[in-house]
């Protein structure tokens, strides 16, 4: 899964049918140590999402052709959200002695 | 396959039913010099890869499927193996 801050949704009136029921999120590439309230950089992109996830909420999702995979029948989507992160430890390497780990919580 | 080091872990209450019950460890993409590469990605582990250790990730979504048991799941990334050591010819 890869990672993404959530920023907004989208909201659509005329749907494929195989959404029914889907909500759409829109979303950024996110990575961990960014200063505090400070966007990600990068294109923002469409996440699909039966999850529930909102504005503000660090999510790990799926691209490519594993994105289709969890439908029944075949439908064109290549942004799954798997996942709701609530709390995420990054602790890279070279952060020596006492490493102070940077734990993004669910605000 | 992916090389990458473990650099943390990531937490979910809220998540695709295949995911229960998996690890989930923020591994960080490395190039062959050991530098960053990339975004971290979070790959799920069975084999109890530890902190700061390199391990090999599989991007493959089919050989996960059967991992985890059914052809209905989103997941792609899944820790295959931990480096002992490794030399750059």
């Amino acid at each position: 899964m890869k990672l993404a801050l959530v920023i907004g949704r989208v909201v659509l009136n005329t749907l494929d049918p195989a959404y029914k029921g889907a909500r759409f999120l829109l979303a950024l590439p996110w990575k961990p140590g960014l200063p505090e309230g400070q966007l990600p950089k990068g294109n923002s992109f469409v996440v699909y999402d039966k999850l529930g996830a909102s504005a503000g909420d660090l999510i790990g999702y799926s691209d490519g052709g594993e994105a289709a995979a969890p439908f029944a029948e075949p439908t064109p989507c290549d942004a799954y959200n798997c996942a709701i992160i609530d709390r995420i430890l990054h602790q890279p390497p070279e952060t020596a002695a006492t490493p102070e780990p940077a734990v993004a919580a669910r605000s | 396959m992916i090389l990458a080091r473990v650099e943390g872990n990531a937490v979910s209450t809220i998540q695709h039913p295949t995911l229960k019950g998996w690890r989930q460890l923020l591994c960080q993409p490395l190039t062959a010099e050991g530098e960053v590469d990339g975004y971290p990605i979070l790959a799920i582990d069975d084999l109890g890869a530890g902190l700061h250790q390199r391990v090999l990730i599989s991007s493959d979504g089919k050989a996960l499927s059967q991992k985890v048991g059914t052809r209905y799941t989103p997941l792609r990334y899944a820790i295959i193996a931990i480096l002992d050591e490794e030399s750059v010819a």
